[in-house]
Order: C-alpha cells, then structure tokens, then sequence
C-alpha cells in the first residue's frame, strides 16, 4: 500500500469509527429504564410550601383563585388534569410506564391517562402549539435521559401554576441496581418565580406481571348525566 | 298526563338540587374535614360504585330517634384499590359495615372514607 492508499484507508476508517460513535451517542439509553414504575411518595421530595412566587406572580395567582368557589370551581370536579408540570410531581400512587424506542421515549402515566412523547435528538420547532403537557425533546447523556418541555399552555391550578414562559427539564436515571427510577424536575417561569423550583420524584420498579389500568376520569360524568336522565348507561 | 308532568317537575327538581343519585358526585379534597380521620359510620350499604377517578357508595344510618339517613360515602379510585387488595366482590349491597375516614366540611351527611369493615371482620384501607 502506498502513502495515498495508507490516508484513504485511514480516512476511511476515521469516518466508520465517527459514524459508529455517532449511531452509538444517538441510540446510547438505559434499557434498564423501560417498563413500569410505581410513586415512592415516601421518598420523593415534595413541592416546595410555599412556592418561590414574586410578589407579581404572587398577586396574580391570588387573584385568580379569589374569584372561584373552591368546591364550585374545582378543576378536578371537570376531571382536568393538571398537565405539566404538576404531572410530573404528582403524588397521587398512579404508576407510569417508560417506553424506550430509538427516536421516541413515551411516558404513559395512569393518573388521567396522560401520553407524553419525549423527541430525541432534535430540537424544539420554531413554532409550537401550547398543550397542557408542552412539547418535549431528549436526548441520553449516558444513562440518564434529559428532557426539556416548553410549550405549556398556562394553568394557575395544580401543584405548580404556571405562565406560558414556564420551561421544564428533567434528568431521568435509573439507581439503586434497577430498582429505582429518579426523575429531578426543574421547572423556572421567571414570571411567576424567583428561582428554580427543583424537585426529586422517586418511583420504585413494577412486579414481574403488573398491569397498567385505565383511567376514564369522565365516565362517572357521563354516568351521572345518563341516570339523571332516567337511563342505564352501560348496555344490558 | 298531568300525573306524568308534575312527576317529571318533580324529577328534574330533584335533579336540579342534587338529591338525586347524591352517590354518583365527585367532590373536592376541600369538601372533608381532613383534620378529622377517626369518623364513623355504621350503616347497610345501598348501592356501591367503585371507579375512577373516585368511588361511591350510599350508606344507610339509622339515627338516634330511629330515622333513617343515606350517606354519600367517596373513597379511593378502582385503580388504588385494586393495587391494596380490595376485593370489590365483598362490598355488597344490603350487608352492614363500619366507615371510617373524614367527615363532610359543610355538615353535610357525607364523608370520605380511609377504611372499612366488613361482617366478618375483614378490613380494608385506603
């Protein structure tokens, strides 16, 4: 071989070993994270008491709920679910289930029957539509997957109100040897906020054999609705 | 035909105050006195609706006097339950139980209940 076959063959091998290492950075995850986890509210940190508030952010959540009835005007009465980032730090005992593909990770969460879609490897889009759980992006640093969610729509109900500058990133690993899946959730809305609200949800591994279970939250609307109408509403 | 819309008056009224099918509501943590966990109820149970997001039941109490009350009682959802063990098979219309868990806010008769025993003793929580 001479010296002009020795570089191309070298260039070559540099380029395959890129590539390689490229393909490995990008489908780089922990398999160890897929499959269902239950809360560890023992564990888990809670929401900070009170929340970091300017005195503006303060005055305009006060606001808000100075007109509504507690009772009269709970979210909850109309089964909405918080969306994010209170989904994140929901203590409630619903399980989540963590789905890994190469470009995808779902996070399938029981309470409210909330799907997010975490797109790794890319960025947000310059124009995104507020959704209740925003738009999420990844990526895998190692074994930890980081996500950042923006795109919020604003919500002054739940663990955490928040604007539409709220943005949210959190760092997924999984610890003690498989056992224990740790999300820390930062969450900064720098309209509402005078820092970062950081919080650490534990969640414990699932048995071999558990269910994920459903969550129609509306059905007991519906059913009230069918029987004030003097109907059964589940065929005979 | 006037017997039937006077009972139809009648329907949507109870419909309109939410007397009827009091069981089906869905309430608001902040409807309980959660500063109280040890209230009871000792009652025949009417009807049982375990879902989500929450459970229903009505329990019948009779009063001092020895009058009757429905009690709307709301417990934890299908899903919790059913990770706790509960066998909703046991919970069944006509038997007598124990409730225990937060009392209505507002006085009203109803509550939310942590626990129940059953005929035979067996107990379930949460």
């Amino acid at each position: 071989m001479n010296v002009s076959g020795l570089a191309k063959t070298s260039l070559l091998l540099c380029t395959a070993l890129l590539l390689a290492g490229t393909a490995q950075i990008s489908v780089a995850q922990d398999p160890a994270m897929a499959g269902i986890w239950l809360p560890d509210g023992a564990r888990s940190q809670r929401t900070p008491n009170p929340l970091p508030y300017t005195a503006a952010g303060e005055k305009a959540v006060r606001d808000w709920q100075a007109g509504r009835d507690p009772l009269e005007d709970d979210p909850g009465r109309f089964c909405q679910a918080p969306g994010m980032p209170a989904q994140a730090l929901s203590g409630a005992g619903y399980p989540l289930e963590m789905v890994l593909t190469a470009d995808t990770v779902y996070i399938l969460m029981e309470l409210h029957q909330q799907n997010r879609r975490i797109f790794l490897n890319t960025a947000h889009p310059a124009r995104t539509l507020p959704q209740r759980n925003g738009h999420s992006v990844g990526h895998w640093e190692g074994d930890t997957l980081v996500v950042d969610t923006t795109a919020i729509r604003p919500i002054f109900f739940g663990a955490v109100p928040h604007t539409d500058q709220v943005h949210v990133v959190e760092r997924f690993r999984v610890i003690d040897d498989g056992a224990t899946l740790v999300d820390e959730v930062t969450i900064t809305d720098p309209a509402l906020y005078t820092q970062p609200i950081v919080v650490e949800r534990y969640f414990s591994k699932a048995e071999d054999g558990a269910l994920m279970l459903e969550y129609e939250c509306s059905e007991a609307m519906w059913i009230e609705h069918e029987e004030s109408r003097g109907f059964s509403p589940f065929a005979p | 035909m006037r017997g039937w819309h006077v009972l139809q008056r009648l329907f949507y009224a109870l419909v309109l105050t939410g007397c009827w099918q009091a069981a089906t509501a869905h309430h608001s943590p902040v409807a309980f006195d959660t500063d109280v966990t040890d209230f009871t109820l000792e009652g025949e149970i009417i009807s049982v609706d375990v879902r989500n997001p929450h459970s229903a039941m009505t329990l019948r109490v009779t009063n001092d006097d020895g009058s009757t009350t429905d009690w709307d009682i709301e417990f934890s959802s299908i899903n919790l339950l059913l990770r706790r063990g509960w066998d909703f098979d046991r919970l069944v219309v006509g038997d007598q139980v124990k409730a225990t868990g937060n009392p209505s806010a507002l006085g009203k008769p109803e509550m939310y209940m942590w626990s129940i025993i059953l005929p035979d003793g067996t107990e379930y929580d949460r």
